[in-house]
This record gives C-alpha cells, structure tokens and sequence, in this order.
C-alpha cells in the first residue's frame, strides 16, 4: 500500500508541477496581453474592445479620439482584464475616458470560445492559454489582414498548440492573403517585424466574400448553432463583470453589434435574437448598459469583407454613424 | 455523479482512505461504507431515485430468500417460479413504466392515426433514472440464478444492497452476474499492488477514450448529424465514423474505469470490451462488443428460449428475438430497435453457415501485422458497424435512411466539410487505434506499455496533460441513458 500510495503521489506531483509551470508561462503571455493597455494614449477618450466585428467596424483613423483594442475572437475575459487595468488607472487617463465600447454578437457567448487549459462547469478558475499569444497579431483597424474563413482555423489550430513560428505566419499569409496585395518584400517586412507588427499590408478595399452562402449553414452554425453551443456561462459572466466594473467607475459601458450582410442574417437562428435582446436587457436594467444594434443596419455589398465583417470601406461608412449616435446620446462630447 | 468530474476526483481519494484506512477492520462495515458510497454517488445525480434502487434490491433480495424457503418446504416447491415470475414483473414493469410507457402511448397514437382514427393519449412528463436498465438487469440476475440454483440465496442484505448499487457500475454497467461479484463481498479483501496498478492504468485508459476520444467526437458528430441535408456524403460518412468511435470510446471508456475503479478496491468485474473493432466478423463483433449485456440476453433469453436446440430456424428466431430486444433495451425508440435487427441480419447468414463461431482468438495472434485476409475482414466488419451505428444515432429512422442515402452521393469523393475541425479528434482515434492494436490480446489499451519505468511513466504522464489540455466538452455518457 505505502508503494502504491508513494509511487501514486509522485506521479500526481508531477503533473501538477507541469501545470504549474505552463499556467505560470501562460500566466505571463497574459501579463504580456494586458501590457497593450499601456500602448493606450492618453488623449484617448472612447476605448473599444472586442473580437472582429468591432475591431473591423470601427475606423480610428477617421476619430482620433477612439482607441480600437479589439482583437478577432477574443474573449470577454480578455476584455475584462483590460478594462480593469485601464480603470484600476495604470495609465492616469481613467478620467479622460467617456465611455467604453465592446462588442456584442450573435455568437459572443459561444461556448466554444476556449481561452483555457481547464474545462470546467462554469469556467472559473481556468489557465488562459493561446489567445494571448494573439498579442503578436495586428490589431490596428481595418488593416486587418486575416480572413475571417476557413483558414483561420490553422491559426486557431497552431496557437492551440503554441506552437506559432515565422514558417506558420509565412505559410499562413501566402495561403489566404490576395497575392496581388502581398509582395514578396512586403510580407519578408511583416515576418521580420510581426512582433510589433502594425497594420503592415492593408486590406482597406477587400472584396466581399459571401461567405455564408459559400459554405453554408456548417460554417455558420459554428457561431451561431443555439443548441450545439448552447450559451457559456463564462462569457456572460465575464460580461457582466465588466458592467458591474464599469458601473462602479461610472463610466458608461455600451453594447455595440456592428451591421451583418443579409446572407448571414439567414442562417441566424431566432432563439439566438431573443437569447442575446434578453442579456442586453438585463444588463441595462442592472447596470445602465446601453446596447447599439446595428445587425440590421443595411449597407452596401461593398462595404463587407465577408458576411458578418464590414471592410475598410464599410468601416468609414460605419463609424461616422456610430460616433453621432454617440454624441446625441451623450456619450462623448 | 460522473467519472470525469472533480467531484468524483475527490469522492474517490476520500472513500479510498476511509476503505483501506479506516472500515478495513470488518468486512461488514467495510460493506456498509460500500452502500453508503454508492447512494451517495447515485443520489448525486437525483436522490429521490434512491428508493428505486431500493425497492428494486429489496424485492430480488427478498424473492431470493422466498425461493430458497419455498425449496426447503417442498409442498412449497411449485411457488419457486411464481416468486421469481413475480419479481421479474415487478422489476421489468418498474423499468418498462419509466423507460417505455410513453413510447407506447406515442406508438399507439401513430399507429391509430395510420388507419385514420385520432387517438390523443397524453405521454407522462417521466425522468428516466439514470442506469436503471443496468441494476435491474443485475437485480434480476440474482433471483434467476437463485430459482436455477447456480447460486446460494444470501442472508445479507447488506452485501445484496452492496452488490446492486457497487458504484463504479452501477449506472453504465459492466451488468455483473451475482455468481461473479456477491460473493467478492463475503470476503475479506486484502490491498494488492499490482491489482491496484492495473486498476489506476485502466481507470487512465478509460479517461482517454472518454475524454479525448470520445468528447471529442461529439460535438463534431452533433453537427454532422444535425446537419446532415446540407452536408457532403464524405462529411456524412466522417460523422458516421466519428460516432462509431465517439460511442467506443464513451462507454468502453466508462466501462474501463469502472472495472479500474473496483480493482483498486480489491473487486475484479466481468470484463465488458475487447477490441470490438478489431473483428472479422459480426458474430466476433458480438463476442466483444458490450459483453456483459450479450452474455444477459444468451443465458437469461436466448437459452431459456430454446437456444439453438431446437434446429435451425428456432435458433435463427431466437437470435432474431434476441438482437431486437437487445436494441429496444438501448432504448425507447424505433432506432434502436432497426439497428438491433440490422446486427441481427448480418448475424444470421453466418449462423446458417455455421461460421458464427470461426473467429475465437484475437486477431492476427502472436503477429505484429494481419494478414490482407484478416485486414480485409476486419475493414469490411467495421464499415457494416459505422452504417448500424447511423440508425443508433438518427433522431429517426427515415433520416437515417436519408442520411444513409446521402452519403451514397458523388460527393463521397470529395474532401469532406471542415476536416481541418476534426484533426486533434482523428489524431486521438490513430494513438488510441495504435495503443489498442498493439495490446489487443490483454485485457485493456494500456495493460502492457514498457518494461523500464521511466517510459511507463512518461505515458502516464503525457496522457494525464493530455486529459488536462485536450478533453472535450463535459457530456455525459451516453450509456447513462439506457
């Protein structure tokens, strides 16, 4: 029995120091994630989080006073680590902030969005893991130069490995970026600098790729299927957090769904709609969060890179919209 | 309470020093902390269904006794039957009322609306307890066995609760004979290491097939199957491949770990699967696949019904009757019923030619490599299972045979949807393929891994991160349903 048990500890201990350390290293490309909030100018007065449908619809070019920190498919925990470093004041620009923007999709409680080693019931207490290895990954807006397809599914795949290298990149961006965009000279600068990497190739006239109706439902259901990914608690606990945070800086907190090409509008299941109308009501009625849906919206086929993704185009037309709305309820002077 | 959740990581540490550590005195308390245990593992779920286990023990404990007494009074001796008759009822009218009663009503109206007449009989709103087919059918073991006299009726009722509830099978089996395990608790049970040893490796092994096999599989397959209309027949067929594996790997892998569980116990349990797939033939796939439930139907169905004694077509009505209750016990569902007897037509021809029990050993024995002969049999009996297995899954029969039919299209040559999702998921079907093939003559995937310690350990240790890091979403076993 004493052997048993011995020879049983040693081998628990050693797992458990080997999920120490990669929670300790994964802990750190965390820290590293949260370090972007320093990047944040001080002027900066409207702050935006999120994945890609606000990282792509909001052009902080056009209004300098916007700071667009979302990134493609980033979590709410991520967002909520952010948010609370720029509350907490490590950069002293807290008061200059007049509200904060983060995105709001049909598919922002999605079950499958994994940032952790640990899958548990309600999520808590879990190790992050690749999505702060995004961190190497352009977030400048509207340069974004990865397709949100089928593709990014390898980058998605890699990163899970972390196992992300310059002959990944390289190999990524010869397969899905338009070649005729992608000089040779050009993508040599991207892989050379890409840990610092800004807005590099600009993918600012993109054409639309209707991507819903090319590959169907399948793909669609990936983001939207009510059942398979019948909603995470995680998600919408992080998400609440952030309005409980926000709320206690009394700072205005606002919802944003960006406008979606009818092709996607098709596959999206109505339990989706009243599933999410129900949260963002709740939310506002607890915390005073305002939600700005856009989904309907009607915009022109050239101002979308694919079916739920505005294009630079898009973006210009998109964001004059948005910060009026803004202004007239307030929000920013 | 499941296997793979952290409650049972602490239940079980917990109750192995209470049983090794603190009951290890008597072999009566050391039962008792047995019952107590699995009430609390089964009430977990819904205590309210612990009195059903109750009811159902207390009535095969006492028929046992009643049998044994109507034995010695011999004016007495024609009640033997009645007793057993009337506890088997009892047991199957419990589990028929919870598990069928409103496929029958549902049946019944469809069937009067064929002829044109409505009949709108309201189903229950009944929850079915979670493994109440696999304790009644343990139950019901015990008092045919006792009526047979293939085992001494027992005086214990706490030994007879211990053997109907043993918690590591108790919801998914492996069904458990009374002349196997009973008498495992009228002894005293003495802590053996290499026992235990290959317990923690079957426990590890079985973690593997359910939580990076199988959950990964699922959502794969759930998708397919929902979407199977809009879907490429090569995508159809990988979905059918998918469950064939998702359904090994979840109830084999329940199976594995509580046969690991009881071995750390000192209690050795029937084994339940032995490289189902890697058969020739379908009446091999039969001798591997689920066995304690096979070996249930042929000695308490099959052999009552007259077996094969009676020539060749009673044994091909009765290996007929036997597939179709063995795919309604599944499940209340026409499904399960079209599958048992699909497995049932492939069983006959191999019955009528009396090759259903050709293949006796394992395949391509004290070899490393088959030969194309077995290569090709084992191929070709695997493919027949993953098509049984698309009317196991189907919502219904008619898209199963829409899905079925789908796959048959010129699209089945192509590259199927979103292959790229499932790389991790087939990368665990090829190690476990790999693991299972190599050791397919012992008794589990990991029994025989190295002779020196440090590989041994490394394997043990890379598929403890790998369980971490890797495994799917939490679903529960399937089997929990049946």
């Amino acid at each position: 029995m004493k052997l048993f048990l011995r020879k049983g500890l040693l081998l628990f201990t050693i797992i458990c120091l080997i999920v120490i350390l990669t929670s300790v290293v994964n802990n750190h490309y965390v820290d590293l994630a949260r370090e972007e909030v320093n990047l944040i100018e001080k002027n900066k007065r409207v702050l935006v989080f999120g994945d890609s449908q606000v990282e792509f619809s909001i052009n902080t070019m056009l209004f300098p006073i916007i700071e667009n920190r979302a990134r493609s498919g980033e979590p709410y925990y991520y967002n909520y680590l952010k948010i609370k470093d720029v509350l907490l004041d490590k950069r002293n620009n807290k008061d200059n902030v007049d509200c904060i923007l983060i995105s709001y999709h049909y598919f922002s409680f999605n079950k499958s969005i994994r940032d952790s080693i640990f899958v548990g019931k309600d999520g808590s207490n879990q190790i992050p893991t690749y999505r702060s290895l995004h961190k190497n990954r352009d977030n400048s807006p509207c340069n974004f130069g990865i397709p949100t397809d089928s593709k990014f599914d390898k980058v998605v795949l890699v990163s899970n490995l972390g196992m992300i290298n310059q002959t990944t990149i390289k190999n990524f961006l010869l397969n899905t970026v338009n070649s005729k965009s992608l000089t040779m000279e050009l993508l040599d600068n991207v892989i050379k600098s890409y840990t610092k990497y800004k807005g590099a190739f600009n993918y600012h006239e993109c054409e639309f790729n209707n991507n819903a109706d090319k590959t169907g439902p399948h793909h669609m259901r990936d983001a939207n299927d009510f059942d398979r990914y019948f909603r995470g608690t995680k998600q919408i606990d992080m998400l609440t957090k952030i309005a409980e945070l926000t709320s206690y800086y009394n700072i205005p907190l606002v919802l944003i769904t960006p406008p979606c090409h009818d092709s996607y509008k098709s596959y999206l299941y109505p339990e989706l709609k009243e599933f999410n109308d129900s949260i963002a009501t709740s939310l506002y009625e607890k915390y005073g969060v305002l939600h700005l849906d856009y989904f309907d919206y009607e915009m022109a086929d050239s101002c979308y890179r694919d079916s739920n993704h505005l294009n630079g185009f898009g973006s210009e037309v998109f964001t004059p919209i948005l910060v009026d709305t803004l202004k007239k309820l307030s929000l920013i002077n | 309470m499941l296997f793979n959740s952290l409650e049972f990581a602490i239940f079980l540490p917990l109750f192995f020093l209470l049983y090794w550590f603190v009951f290890n005195k008597h072999i009566k308390t050391q039962n008792l902390l047995i019952v107590i245990a699995s009430y609390i593992f089964y009430g977990w779920w819904d205590w309210r269904f612990l009195i059903l286990i109750a009811f159902t023990s207390l009535c095969s404990y006492f028929s046992g006794i009643l049998i044994s007494k109507s034995r010695i009074t011999p004016p007495h001796n024609k009640y033997a039957k009645y007793i057993v008759a009337t506890n088997i009822i009892i047991n199957i009218g419990v589990l028929g009322y919870y598990k069928y009663l409103n496929f029958f009503i549902d049946s019944f109206n469809t069937a009067f609306s064929l002829f044109g007449s409505q009949l709108s009989l309201s189903g229950l709103a009944l929850i079915l307890p979670v493994g109440i087919s696999f304790y009644t059918f343990q139950a019901l073991s015990y008092s045919i066995d006792v009526y047979r006299s293939k085992i001494k009726p027992t005086n214990n009722i706490v030994d007879f609760f211990a053997y109907v509830s043993f918690f590591p099978q108790l919801v998914a089996g492996p069904i458990e004979r009374a002349t196997n395990l009973l008498p495992q608790f009228a002894k005293k049970r003495e802590f053996d290491y290499s026992f235990a040893v290959a317990g923690c490796k079957q426990i590890l092994w079985g973690l593997f097939l359910k939580m990076l096999v199988a959950d990964n599989c699922a959502p794969i397959v759930n998708d397919i199957f929902t979407d199977y209309e809009t879907l490429r027949g090569s995508t159809l067929f990988l979905g059918a491949l998918l469950f064939t594996f998702q359904i090994y790997g979840d109830f084999a892998g329940y199976s594995y770990i509580a046969i690991g569980v009881s071995k750390l116990f000192g209690f050795n349990l029937m084994t339940n699967f032995n490289y189902p797939y890697l058969s020739r033939d379908i009446a091999e796939f039969w001798r591997r696949w689920h066995i304690s439930l096979s070996s249930w139907f042929r000695d308490y169905l099959y052999i009552p019904l007259g077996g094969s004694r009676g020539g060749k077509w009673l044994s091909l009505r009765n290996t007929l009757i036997i597939f179709i209750v063995s795919g309604f016990w599944h499940g209340a569902n026409w499904t399960f019923v079209i599958w048992g007897l699909y497995h049932g037509l492939l069983f006959i021809p191999l019955l009528l030619t009396n090759k259903n029990r050709k293949n006796l050993n394992i395949v391509a024995e004290n070899k490393i490599f088959p030969t194309v002969k077995e290569f090709l049999q084992v191929i070709s009996t695997f493919i027949l299972v993953v098509f049984g297995w698309i009317f196991f899954r189907a919502e219904d029969i008619s898209k199963a045979i829409l899905y079925i039919q789908r796959i048959f299209t010129t699209s089945l040559f192509s590259i199927p949807d979103n292959i790229l999702e499932t790389s991790f998921t087939l990368l665990f079907i090829f190690i476990m393929v790999l693991v299972e093939w190599s050791n397919r003559g012992k008794e589990f995937g990991l029994a025989y891994i190295s002779t020196k310690v440090w590989v041994r350990y490394s394997v043990y240790i890379i598929i403890g991160l790998f369980i971490i890091i890797f495994a799917g979403k939490d679903e529960a076993f399937i089997y929990f349903q049946f």
